[in-house]
């Protein structure tokens, strides 16, 4: 009866041992979610004004010399949810972007106009196959590394992408690291005042947005036809609604 | 022997019983750790004091919308960001509806937009509303306008142009239900008046608890029916870019 009880005692320890570790590792993993989620989101105010440009920086933690080059996709709304710019920017595992949002994201909108404050998306993908054709900026398809923010699209705002070159999985691994700076000086009465922060992980890379469920890429390809359709509308007037993709490195701002 | 069963009975109740919430605890740091919710907070301090500026809290929907969907609000993710503002006493002082669209952005001020007419000081003409705490809850747009008539109410706002409105106080499709359902997850920054310099934080999403989502309706429902006009937090009118060239989302 002894022997009996320790073996059930000490079997329901174990089990519960098991429980704990488990519930640990769920916890852990659950904190470290934004590591698997490609989509970031955060937000900008007092741009091109005169207080200090806010200052995006990108960092990739893939494992340094170990993973292939990545897109930085970059989507730039204004507050009223009109995509205004979009790019797509090539880094390497442990490359830095740096990005002026007065000069490089917000200085050449599709409107013509001039904002000051909206959000930007960050969406990790991996490199287009080399040889794709983009079709309003051909810019963003050469060199050995293709990062074309529309992935083919066609520009007609119809979810039509192209095909032979469409290729677009999210990236695996890591998320990129993003940070921006924030001007709160908007009401300051004098001085400055910078936060900055994290891009936030907003999850359809982990529990999929169930508005996009009927798109083979859920949000990203939302996001790919809405850049398309601004290109197209864009090419002609002087490639309008392009961000500015900077080398990395943080000496170019 | 019967004893010695009911002994292990007891321990392994307990040992289960650890275990369970052991479990239990991952699951709300799983909900804790994401960084969009349906249900988000974070306080304020300072409000109404000008001397370090004035503090803001910016909020957007991440979600895309349905591209395909009939319907208009529903094709641009428009979602409710539904806004309670309370003290440091727990009690619920302004509340409000804003609509946002996905990718938007919503600027509140927290003197202007949220703490400005604060429920509790209303009869004393003041306002000592300084600091505090704020709950979004992320809900569904009313579709029905018909329901609120001619005017109305100062804590529902609306897009007019997509016919939606949101009512923090869960007044659905007119049926006053004072139950709000959850929907596209938000996320929201707020800022804070440290002495005289501002800092900034991320709003946490709260673990998930439903009641609130009747909870706070109903005390909202309370608060801006006792009002006589104050308790009801404002959106701002967003301003579209200026530009040449027509968007279409």
């Amino acid at each position: 009866m002894f022997r009996s009880g320790v073996v059930k005692a000490a079997l329901a320890g174990l089990a519960s041992v098991g429980l704990f570790f488990f519930a640990i590792n769920a916890a852990l993993a659950a904190a470290n979610s934004t590591a698997v989620d490609p989509f970031a989101v955060n937000y900008f105010n007092n741009a091109n004004t005169v207080g200090p440009d806010d200052t995006l920086r990108i960092v990739d933690p893939d494992e340094y010399d170990a993973a292939p080059d990545a897109c930085a996709n970059i989507y730039v709304f204004d507050p009223t949810e009109e995509m205004e710019a979009c790019c797509a920017c090539p880094i390497t595992p442990a490359g830095r972007l740096d990005f002026s949002v007065n000069h490089q994201l917000t200085n050449n909108l599709l409107s013509g106009g001039v904002i000051h404050s909206g959000t930007i998306k960050v969406v990790k993908t991996n490199l287009n196959l080399a040889g794709l054709t983009c079709y309003f900026n051909p810019a963003q398809c050469t060199g050995a590394t293709v990062c074309d923010p529309t992935n083919g699209s066609n520009g007609g705002n119809n979810f039509v992408f192209g095909g032979p070159n469409h290729v677009f999985t999210s990236a695996a691994g890591s998320s990129l690291l993003s940070f921006l700076t924030h001007d709160l000086n908007k009401f300051a009465t004098g001085g400055t005042n910078v936060a900055e922060a994290v891009f936030q992980s907003y999850g359809p890379g982990i529990v999929p947005n169930p508005n996009t469920l009927g798109f083979p890429d859920g949000d990203a390809t939302v996001l790919e036809n809405y850049c398309g359709f601004i290109q197209l509308t864009g090419r002609d007037h002087g490639l309008r609604g392009t961000c500015t993709c900077p080398t990395e490195g943080p000496g170019d701002l | 022997m019967f004893l010695g069963k009911r002994v292990f009975g007891t321990s392994t109740a307990i040992l289960l019983a650890v275990a369970i919430a052991m479990f239990a605890w991952s699951s709300m740091a799983a909900a804790e750790s994401e960084e969009s919710g349906v249900e988000l907070q974070n306080y304020f301090s300072n409000a109404q004091i000008t001397v370090a500026g004035n503090a803001l809290v910016n909020i957007t929907a991440p979600f895309e919308g349905d591209a395909t969907a009939p319907n208009n609000a529903v094709k641009v993710g428009e979602t409710c960001a539904m806004i309670y503002v309370f003290d440091t006493s727990q009690a619920m002082e302004e509340c409000c509806g804003c609509p946002v669209t996905a990718d938007g952005l919503l600027t509140l001020s927290i003197t202007n937009n949220l703490a400005d007419f604060p429920v509790g000081d209303a009869a004393a003409g003041i306002n000592s509303l300084t600091d505090g705490s704020i709950r979004i809850l992320a809900s569904e747009p009313v579709t029905d306008l018909a329901y609120f008539g001619d005017s109305i109410p100062p804590w529902v706002n609306c897009d007019l142009s997509r016919s939606v409105c949101c009512d923090p106080a869960g007044s659905y499709n007119g049926f006053v239900r004072n139950v709000l359902d959850p929907y596209n997850e938000l996320t929201a920054w707020g800022q804070h008046i440290q002495d005289t310099q501002m800092t900034e934080t991320e709003f946490e999403v709260a673990p998930a608890d439903l009641s609130d989502f009747s909870g706070l309706p109903v005390a909202c429902a309370g608060l801006t029916s006792v009002g006589s006009g104050a308790g009801a937090c404002t959106c701002p009118i967003e301003t579209p870019t200026s530009g040449v060239i027509a968007k279409s989302k």
